[in-house]
């Protein structure tokens, strides 16, 4: 009987209800078609037969679904308002990224004051802690946002037009930034901190940063664009796809 | 200003549901016999559409929930918070109020 709820949860997710909501009822349905297959069991039915009644007792596939779409407050943010999730998001989370890179470099330029008013005096390995920070920076977190947003969109089973311009944002924007660490020739000079965007004029190292584009989005979009087209071709060869209706029991 | 009636209908399910579990906590299945069987009939909800009027209650305060083991099956049991306790005065008031009203414009109809 479980295997039959499945449909019904991909059903419902595709409706927009979210992941933590469609799971709970799917759960609950479960033990619901348990509970009356019992009952049909005991009033004399034999075991397959209980269970068809069962399910025919729990509700049409179309009912089911309809009644978690009326009360529209189950549907998850990225349905209600995919822009914002994914578009605001996509750009919220970059930021975020810039934001956490230029913390870590100002506290470790902080806690190497001698005193208060004295200026940093930089350990060691701060050259390679900095080469870390902007390889993560440049690399990994732009991939880690956009598998966070590949993950939820599928948990979501989202278009894929949201999810691909969010992808895109933090694929072209997370390769386009480079963070350089300034230290004056003059001893009483001000250390900076320089954030450039090398898709803009003078156009800097921009043949770095458009193969560091292409290999974000190769890793990212393009295997979630794969996937998806991989999904709806699945689809397409069971019966009648997707959306075609589950038939839990006939209407 | 008599208030409007239009969503009444709509909510006997959720006025129902907190009745029942006002008495004991109960789980789904449990709550759809007990309409069934104290309605003598009259009353059949849709047996698995209870659900999202149960979440929906939940989400707003009126029911707590918790996942128990009853004779080895795994159950969510839902029982009335004090917020629920107060909806269901208000949507007993209402209700009370409505079938007033109907009885005595049916009364009124008859003795025309």
């Amino acid at each position: 009987m479980p295997e039959m709820f499945g449909p019904l949860r991909h059903r419902l997710l595709t409706a927009g209800i979210a992941p933590r909501h469609a799971r709970r009822y799917v759960a609950e349905l479960r033990d619901h078609a348990a509970d009356l297959a019992e009952e049909e069991r005991r009033a004399g039915l034999a075991p397959d037969e209980a269970r068809s009644r069962a399910l025919a007792r729990l509700g049409t596939a179309d009912d089911l679904v309809r009644a978690m779409i009326a009360r529209g407050d189950f549907r998850s943010w990225g349905a209600r308002a995919p822009w914002a999730v994914y578009g605001l998001g996509s750009l919220l989370g970059l930021a975020m990224i810039y934001g956490l890179v230029i913390a870590t470099v100002a506290i470790i330029v902080e806690t190497h004051r001698p005193s208060p008013d004295a200026r940093p005096v930089l350990p060691i390995w701060f050259d390679s802690a900095f080469a870390t920070i902007t390889y993560v920076h440049g690399l990994a977190l732009p991939l880690l946002l956009a598998a966070l947003f590949a993950i939820m969109a599928t948990r979501q089973r989202m278009a894929a037009l949201w999810p691909s311009i969010a992808l895109l944002v933090v694929g072209v924007i997370g390769g386009a930034g480079t963070f350089d660490f300034i230290r004056p020739a003059d001893p009483d000079g001000i250390m900076e901190l320089e954030l450039r965007f090398t898709l803009a004029p003078p156009w800097p190292g921009l043949g770095d940063t458009l193969r560091h584009i292409a290999i974000n989005l190769l890793l990212t979009l393009a295997p979630y664009l794969a996937w998806r087209a991989w999904q709806k071709a699945l689809a397409e060869c069971s019966d009648g796809g997707d959306d075609a209706g589950f038939p839990l029991t006939q209407s | 200003m008599a208030e409007n009636n239009s969503n009444f209908m709509s909510g006997v399910p959720e006025l129902l549901i907190l009745r029942l579990v006002r008495e004991k906590e109960m789980y789904g299945y449990e709550l759809v016999q007990a309409i069934r069987e104290r309605s003598h009939d009259a009353i059949a909800l849709g047996e698995g559409v209870i659900y999202p009027v149960l979440h929906a209650l939940e989400r707003d305060g009126a029911l707590s929930s918790s996942r128990k083991t009853v004779n080895g099956r795994s159950r969510v049991y839902y029982a009335l918070t004090a917020a629920g306790a107060q909806r269901l005065d208000d949507l007993a008031g209402n209700w009370s109020r409505l079938t007033d009203a109907i009885q005595s414009i049916l009364i009124g109809v008859q003795h025309a």
